[in-house]
């Protein structure tokens, strides 16, 4: 390790809230409920959730992104100390992209379509540096050829659409890039690849992560992509983290039955198992979120006294923490399966 | 009654591609030659535009074939528009739910509408099929006068996989049936074509990128890259001894579970070419880490597998030169 953190973490979330505010005027139901948690300097921290389960709002809310109807109602943002829900306009336009960047899912709706890649690249680059655009160009040149883009002096002056998913999403991590931020947003940037590219750009998150120092907050629903990117998981269902700690940690014991059952439900290609077993019913959506544990409808260890009251996180110990109470139920029996 | 339900010999698709101002055909399926047996479940596996949802299209009769013939149940199919009585017996479930359905239309109204074309079950027995059919699917019957906004996207899929069977068909084709869902909804819709395959008896041609989705489920499978055929054999023997280099690069890059499986990310390199400009010889080798002189001259066909270790036949093949004399693969899964 290189990098040298002080005790402050680069990005601190404290006690979240979000609320939306559906068109047509209905009644304002909570998207984000008390959600806490940091990401240290040089650290790769997935955030793996459900459709519905509030993560991608949550990367939208650190990059002050909120569509009008959704609002931050409490909690913190610190960036380096600073409450990014209570900055000005003008801070956060100076965070975007040198402090704070985002690469989005879909490439082909993120990047303008009728300018040349190139351009685009050139643009975000200029932010923060004042080039010449001749400078910035040779800039995006080399960041081009860093993000392993192939022929980069022809690729550049193409239009995204003339680009396959893989090259696009490149392009777009390079243009995220530009101004070297300290901390990367990713909300699932290769969940509209295909497998072999997929790993393509994994690796490439990898090498870039470990040559600039950058910190990442990743979001998915895939575990095993955060399994081969991030450090720590904090799970999200319905507005709340469930469940936090070391990556390794958790998919060996999971301390919360949701995450427990994500793990079942992914399917293992080197090992076949006789029944695949999802979670019962499937996630509640917004305005619809259960009484008590939001979870206890679909799980197996509850009992009445989930169906009320709040479950925040505890602290287990170990860097871990759990919103379930019976994660001793739970331990057991994950112990009688194995046996 | 023939043993393969479904036969497609030497089938080529093509379609029109614009380069420049002149139009080109490109082939999306090009000579594909399989067989898909009664009663088992089928899987085809490939990346977008492998040529996997065109093959699903013509089965189904959305599209038609340049040349070779279709097969089904012993009888040659013409690209003509197919009478009723053949359409019932193949049905298809598409990966988006949210897309498949009617949305102004309940449930119940689209599954008797179907009823009533296809004029399949006596008037009287209608509402009590729908019911049956629900229940098959493993949807509580209120759910039949819901809308498909009301639905989750398992439920749903759950729906438009009834809609599928209302007809008791004999083939049913899934074109990445599980791709839009959830991880959590997604075992659980696996888990009900298996059902399905042994309650019924229905047998399921079974589209998916998803590697792990197909080792659990299917019996066979076929690995298609560029509109071809590149590997096929059961499923055991595919996953145990993948033998095209396509193959396993497929399954290098399928993340893993595992902790720290950081440590070891395997990328194949390169991008698919384009199906309008492939390569010369083999349309892999521009992405292939053994191509040789002999795989940019000459395409190769599909060899036969020999393993060493059984006596029975091997059903097995591979669209490489040198699918038997690569080292043995040995995946991550041994090494761990």
């Amino acid at each position: 390790m290189t990098t040298t953190s002080s005790n402050e973490p680069l990005l601190l979330v404290e006690d979240l809230c979000i609320d939306v505010t559906p068109v047509g005027g209905k009644k304002t139901v909570p998207a984000i409920r008390n959600v806490s948690f940091q990401v240290g300097a040089g650290e790769a921290v997935g955030l793996v959730g459900e459709s519905g389960s509030g993560k991608s709002l949550t990367l939208r809310t650190i990059l002050g992104l909120l569509p009008a109807g959704i609002e931050a109602t409490g909690g913190r943002v610190l960036f380096e100390g600073v409450d990014l829900l209570r900055a000005s306009k003008k801070t956060m336009k100076g965070l975007r992209g040198t402090g704070i960047t985002m690469i989005f899912q879909e490439p082909m709706t993120s990047l303008n379509p009728i300018a040349k890649v190139g351009e685009q690249i050139v643009d975000a680059a200029r932010v923060k540096h004042s080039w010449s655009r001749s400078d910035a160009r040779d800039h995006a040149l080399r960041l081009a050829r860093h993000m392993g883009i192939p022929d980069p002096e022809n690729v550049l002056s193409l239009y995204p659409h003339e680009l396959s998913g893989g090259l696009r999403q490149r392009v777009m991590i390079a243009a995220a890039l530009a101004c070297q931020p300290k901390l990367v947003l990713c909300d699932e940037p290769t969940t509209a690849l295909d497998v072999t590219i997929q790993a393509q750009i994994i690796r490439l998150l990898l090498e870039l992560k470990d040559e600039l120092g950058m910190s990442m907050l990743y979001v998915t629903h895939d575990l095993a992509v955060v399994a081969q990117l991030c450090q720590r998981l904090e799970v999200m269902y319905a507005g709340s983290i469930v469940e936090s700690g070391l990556v390794a940690d958790l998919f060996r014991q999971p301390n919360h039955p949701y995450t427990q059952g994500l793990v079942n439900a992914t399917p293992d290609v080197d090992a076949v198992v006789d029944l695949l077993t999802g979670i019962r019913g499937s996630a509640p959506t917004l305005g619809h979120w259960p009484e008590g544990c939001a979870f206890n409808p679909r799980c197996d260890f509850a009992s009445a006294e989930c169906q009320s009251g709040e479950f925040p996180l505890i602290d287990t110990g170990e860097g871990r923490a759990s919103a379930c109470i019976h994660v001793e139920q739970l331990h057991a029996s994950i112990k009688d399966g194995a046996r | 009654m023939s043993e393969n339900i479904l036969d497609l010999n030497d089938v080529t698709v093509s379609f029109m591609a614009r380069r420049g101002g002149t139009k080109t055909p490109v082939h999306a399926a090009d000579h594909v030659t399989l067989d898909v047996r009664r009663g088992e479940i089928f899987g085809l596996v490939g990346e977008s535009g492998s040529g996997k949802s065109t093959l699903a299209r013509l089965i189904v009769g959305l599209n038609s074939a340049a040349s070779g013939t279709v097969v089904f149940d012993g009888e040659v199919l013409s690209n003509k528009k197919r009478p009723k009585s053949l359409r019932r017996r193949i049905q298809m479930v598409f990966q988006d739910p949210y897309s498949s359905l009617d949305p102004r239309m309940n449930v119940r109204q689209q599954l008797m509408e179907i009823l009533k074309v296809h004029d399949a079950v006596p008037d009287a027995q209608r509402q009590a099929h729908c019911e049956k059919i629900f229940a098959q699917v493993e949807l509580a019957p209120s759910l039949l006068d819901a809308r498909p906004r009301q639905m989750s996207g398992g439920q749903r899929q759950r729906v438009a996989i009834a809609r599928a069977l209302l007809l008791s068909p004999e083939l049913l084709v899934a074109d990445e049936p599980v791709s839009a869902l959830d991880v959590s909804v997604q075992a659980g819709i696996v888990q009900l074509f298996a059902d399905l395959r042994t309650r019924l008896g229905v047998t399921i041609f079974f589209i998916a990128h998803d590697l792990a989705v197909v080792r659990h489920l299917c019996d066979r499978v076929a690995v298609m890259y560029m509109g071809k055929i590149v590997e096929e054999g059961t499923t055991s023997e595919l996953f145990a001894n993948p033998r095209h280099p396509y193959t396993r690069a497929l399954l290098d890059s399928i993340p893993r579970l595992a902790p720290n499986a950081h440590e070891e990310v395997v990328a194949p390199e390169g991008e698919p070419p384009s199906l309008a400009r492939l390569p010369s010889g083999c349309r892999f080798r521009s992405r292939c880490p053994f191509a040789t002189e002999r795989c940019v001259q000459e395409e190769p066909g599909l060899l036969a597998v020999t393993s060493g270790a059984s006596d029975s036949p091997s059903t097995h093949v591979a669209a490489c030169h040198y699918a038997n004399d690569l080292e043995a693969y040995v995946g991550r899964s041994s090494t761990l």
